[in-house]
């Protein structure tokens, strides 16, 4: 087994290099889309001021394009190299969505990312728009392959653990496709995307209005932007409440770690809008409830529980004696005794094997185990509440946060009086960090609320691990955070000069601080 | 030092007319795919499971060998 130090190192590293990855993703994803509707309307309209928005705001596009591409490789490369028992597990499935969202990702989106920018003289208006639309559609198809890979980590179907090979295999292409968890999971990502590329076009045209600089340019910007930006905002928090669903169907344990819900309350369950978890005590300190949202969001009914952690630990108790019947079959079938007895015994317990493998950590001889062993690997089946608690709130808040920004945006657009509302500029300016917040602290939610599994309920994270040397992973942690974070400082670098710049970079002569502009332009 | 020759003339001619972006984003894809091999060559260039696949006897051993004396179970650390 590896020591807790590399297992912990190898989770540090994953979670740090996943975290930097998402700072460029969400606003590649959304940003590409609002190219397209800026270009549409330029092909609509003809007016050059929408091709000059498709052209500027697709600079910081491919700024942030360039700076994010390949970021996620190093994931790649630590699977094999850290999680070397994860990679074997679960390689015949996970390997199939990664290669394709490869292929996606090399192929179709960078080939269209560098058409957008080289092909504005060598392609018709139309020409160039279809061109825009694929580098939107190459975005968003690759992340729906990661997030279909993700998702089954979060919900594994469509698979089976074969004792010969010691493997989970594929058994449905469909129901790895077609995992709920996956469409819930994508569409909020997206959307969430959306909103981070809506909230930086606004807090930057909110810049430029603030200053009096690029005036048409910028209204044009934020009034895109917070039309966009309310549909997304929207999006998010109804595709939310879906997501919240989907978990309260598969994922039991986030879901009641996520409300802090130690007991089964009678249904509908109260939401928990806030409080001081006390995992000790397993109860919530000082909590304020509102009734019968919980039910309503996590079993959309009125009569169905959702399921409290001490349940869920009485639960996670039998199958762990399930588990450790598994556990034994399975080294009988390894050992060679294949009897049919044997492994009748195990397909009827195998579902469970996950739950026995959770005792390696605590009995050196699994089918051995005490009640004080299977007790401690009970406790270990649940997360930390208190940070995904807290993340999954200060999630929400930065969502209500935003939706009243754009609500705001909108409405004041609608009215043409943007300009007059200083304080609005100032919020939009602001709050432009909050997306970003609110995705990190969503990934935050998702994936550690996921231990102590890295695919649930299948295989725990402390037997997913290499045995590696901590000392090489100290030195590959510093190497990451040393890369990305100088990759962070020259994007902040580049988008502020090219911010700074405004469309005046594009050298049309129509802007603040080219020669010729208009005082006002 | 030598002449250069027409393609290579046509290539500086082409890099000194390129917008100051295209040629930032040039030296910074540069930098990142040096760094990033870099990484991967002191770090990741021959990792346990290549292709996703470990021998079977060590996935039995990791899985299903019982934890040996020397190698105590964190229950008991």
């Amino acid at each position: 087994m590896p020591s807790a130090d590399v297992v912990e190192l190898s989770r540090l590293q994953f979670g740090l290099t996943a975290l930097y990855h998402f700072l460029f993703v969400p606003l590649t994803l959304g940003l590409s889309w609002l190219l397209v509707i800026m270009e549409s309307v330029y092909v609509m309209t003809g007016k050059p001021v929408y091709k000059d928005m498709t052209q500027f705001w697709g600079k910081l596009f491919g700024i942030n394009f360039a700076m994010g591409v390949t970021t996620g490789i190093t994931l790649e490369f630590q699977f094999g190299t850290n999680w070397a028992y994860y990679s074997h597990y679960v390689g015949d499935i996970f390997g199939t969505p990664l290669a394709i969202e490869g292929l996606v990702a090399f192929f179709l989106e960078s080939t269209f990312v560098g058409l957008f920018f080289f092909g504005w003289e060598r392609l018709s208006k139309v020409g160039h728009l279809a061109v825009t639309f694929l580098v939107a559609f190459g975005s968003s198809l690759s992340a729906l392959w990661i997030l279909i890979a993700n998702a089954w980590m979060q919900n594994p179907v469509g698979a089976e653990f074969n004792p010969d090979t010691m493997r989970m295999e594929l058994t449905s292409v469909s129901e790895l496709i077609f995992n709920p968890v996956a469409q819930v999971k994508f569409v909020h990502t997206a959307a969430a995307g959306y909103v981070t590329a809506a909230s930086f076009v606004l807090g930057v045209s909110s810049w430029y209005l603030l200053r009096r600089k690029n005036v048409g340019f910028a209204l044009r910007s934020f009034a895109i932007a917070a039309g966009f930006g309310l549909a997304s905002t929207l999006s998010v928090i109804v595709l939310g409440d879906e997501s919240g669903y989907a978990t309260g169907e598969s994922q039991k344990v986030k879901l009641a770690v996520i409300e802090a819900e130690w007991e089964t309350q009678k249904p509908p369950a109260s939401f928990t809008v806030f409080g001081f978890p006390n995992q000790e005590a397993e109860r919530t300190d000082y909590a304020i409830r509102i009734p019968y949202l919980m039910g309503i969001i996590a079993t959309r009914s009125f009569d169905q529980p959702v399921m409290g952690i001490k349940d869920l630990k009485a639960d996670h108790q039998k199958r762990i004696e399930n588990g450790m019947i598994a556990y034994g079959a399975l080294q009988e079938l390894r050992s060679g005794e294949q009897s049919q007895k044997t492994r009748e015994l195990f397909e009827n317990q195998k579902r469970d094997l996950g739950y026995g493998l959770l005792l390696k950590k605590f009995a050196p001889r699994v089918v051995d185990a005490t009640p004080a062993q299977i007790h401690q690997a009970v406790e270990e089946s649940i997360p930390r509440v208190a940070p995904i608690f807290w993340s999954f709130r200060i999630m929400v808040g930065c969502g209500l946060t935003l939706l009243l920004l754009f609500v705001l945006a909108f409405y004041y657009c609608a009215r043409r009086s943007v300009i007059e509302r200083v304080w609005l500029l100032r919020f939009a300016l602001w709050t432009m960090p909050l997306p970003w917040i609110a995705a990190e602290l969503g990934w935050i939610v998702a994936e550690y609320g996921r231990q102590p599994w890295t695919i649930s309920e299948i295989l725990p994270t402390h037997l997913s691990a290499s045995s590696l040397d901590p000392a090489q992973v100290y030195f590959s942690l510093a190497g990451f955070f040393t890369f990305y974070t100088v990759l962070l400082i020259i994007e902040v670098w580049l988008m502020l000069k090219y911010i700074k710049l405004g469309p005046a970079s594009l050298g049309t002569g129509r802007y603040h601080g080219e020669s010729g502009a208009p005082a006002k332009a | 030092m030598a002449a250069l020759t027409f393609r290579q003339r046509r290539w500086r001619s082409a890099w000194s007319r390129s917008s100051p972006l295209a040629r930032e984003i040039t030296w910074v894809l540069i930098l990142k795919f040096l760094l990033l091999w870099m990484i991967w060559w002191a770090f990741f260039s021959d990792p346990p499971a290549r292709h996703m696949q470990l021998e079977l006897s060590q996935v039995e051993h990791r899985l299903l060998i019982p934890a040996s004396p020397a190698e105590p179970a964190h229950a008991e650390r």
